[in-house]
């Protein structure tokens, strides 16, 4: 082969395998909304795909891999593909005798199970007697397509952390922060909330967003309430450990998230606000033109925001200034939202 | 639990409080109660956080041109404000996908 051919050869396959991998390379945010669930290229900054169902999302999860990401409608987990960007399964757990709830929700770290936090409501057949089961903490297997283990857990556990350290061990969040134990099934109370220790505060959490993307920096983080300050439930899911931290100031926010450089956080609600993660202290605040929002994700590069969903839409801003870049618009409502890098 | 300074000056809250010196009535959190409802805002969330003072409307959450009306409709379960959407209105979000534009199209008190 001539080294004219040579040079075409390697030209070729650039083209080849730079354009397939470019097509799915970079940052992406995937948002559930009413009916659909969209992808946002952060590069261009503009919806990329629209993958439809007729449902309302109201929590998801992406796999520890990237490769999957889950979304729970309450009675159902929609399974969609990252790479083919199609919808691969619903998973159904609700029927007419059996009603289930799901809201917390995590993918195991092997992405072969998910780890569930149900409610569920058994009735027989013309009976008009309701048999409300304790709350589960159900084990379902992906591949079998059924619920291998459940544990008994305390109420209204929102949000179900996994541990990269421990992959025995889940972190459940509600009114009170608890450790479970998936061999034996035990609970550890690791912080309280409605049932504070003895001379501790209570603290009102509404622990629902977990906007951490896979392979980041493990560090989750949800905002609290005292009486009269504001603070920061801070879970490092590399070693499991849990520490708080108070803001300097009292803003209202729904969700947070923290930078990948492990210096700040973000938080929002009616603003975006910017935190100094060491501190406390509030760096910068914005009001959020748009209107509410419940989620924040960032670029892998820690420089760009995506604020939202709440309402049809996404704001776009500098992680440095909270300027507003550009916002999105969306096909519909929603909650939640994840950055996944391909 | 009856509070020492607040007095019931109206009939239904009379019998709110007879039902409370007769535990009838209780709250949600006092004591190990489990019910059907999923969490949401009004169990482990400040209600009183919830109104939200804006400077300009909305001015509270939960009403129908505020952006979180439509997620306040299942694990939230404002009954006054939002359809049911997990047991009575499975389907409402098909008439209103985004409810700051689409929200004179909610029906989900009359089916049709």
């Amino acid at each position: 082969m001539g080294s004219i051919s040579r040079f075409s050869l390697v030209i070729a396959l650039c083209c080849v395998f730079g354009f397939a991998s470019g097509a799915l390379a970079g940052d992406f945010i995937y948002v559930p909304v009413t009916n659909a669930l969209q992808i946002i290229d952060c590069e261009t900054d503009t919806v990329v795909d629209t993958i439809p169902f007729n449902d309302y999302i109201v929590t998801a999860a992406p796999s520890p891999d990237g490769k999957r990401y889950y979304m729970s409608a309450f009675h159902s987990v929609y399974e969609v593909d990252t790479a083919s960007r199609k919808l691969v399964d619903v998973h159904r757990f609700s029927s007419e005798l059996s009603k289930t709830d799901i809201f917390g929700m995590a993918p195991s770290a092997d992405g072969k199970k998910l780890y569930l936090s149900a409610w569920i409501v058994k009735k027989k057949q013309n009976v008009p007697r309701l048999n409300v089961l304790p709350p589960h903490l159900a084990v379902y297997d992906l591949e079998k397509r059924k619920v291998v283990k459940s544990y008994t857990i305390p109420a209204w556990a929102s949000c179900v952390l996994t541990l990269r350290n421990d992959p025995d061990s889940l972190i459940l969040l509600g009114l009170d922060i608890h450790k479970l134990d998936l061999k034996t099934g035990e609970l550890e109370k690791l912080a309280g909330c409605l049932n504070p220790e003895p001379g501790e505060e209570q603290k009102n959490s509404l622990s629902i967003w977990n906007n951490s993307s896979p392979r980041d920096h493990g560090l989750f983080i949800t905002p609290y309430y005292t009486i009269d300050s504001l603070g920061y439930f801070i879970i490092d899911r590399n070693t499991g450990e849990l520490r708080t931290l108070k803001g300097e100031e009292i803003f209202f926010e729904y969700s947070a998230l923290i930078s990948p450089d492990k210096k700040t956080i973000y938080a929002v609600m009616d603003e975006v606000i910017k935190i100094d993660l060491k501190t406390g202290k509030s760096l910068a605040s914005t009001p959020i033109r748009q209107g509410t929002c419940y989620a924040v994700s960032i670029t892998s590069d820690g420089q760009k925001l995506y604020v939202g969903p709440g309402g049809a839409d996404m704001s776009v801003y500098d992680a440095n200034s909270l300027e507003l870049l550009t916002v999105i618009p969306l096909d519909g409502d929603g909650v939640v939202a994840h950055r996944i890098t391909h | 639990m009856k509070k020492k300074n607040i007095k019931a000056v109206n009939k239904r809250a009379k019998i709110l409080e007879e039902k409370l010196e007769e535990k009838k009535v209780f709250g949600m959190a006092d004591g190990d109660i489990i019910t059907s409802m999923p969490i949401g805002c009004t169990t482990i969330f400040d209600t009183g956080w919830e109104t939200n003072p804006r400077p300009e409307t909305p001015m509270g959450n939960c009403v129908s041109s505020a952006r979180d009306f439509t997620s306040c409709s299942g694990p939230c379960w404002w009954p006054a404000q939002t359809p049911d959407n997990i047991t009575n209105f499975p389907d409402f979000q098909n008439q209103c996908r985004a409810i700051e534009k689409d929200w004179r199209n909610l029906n989900f008190v009359i089916k049709r």
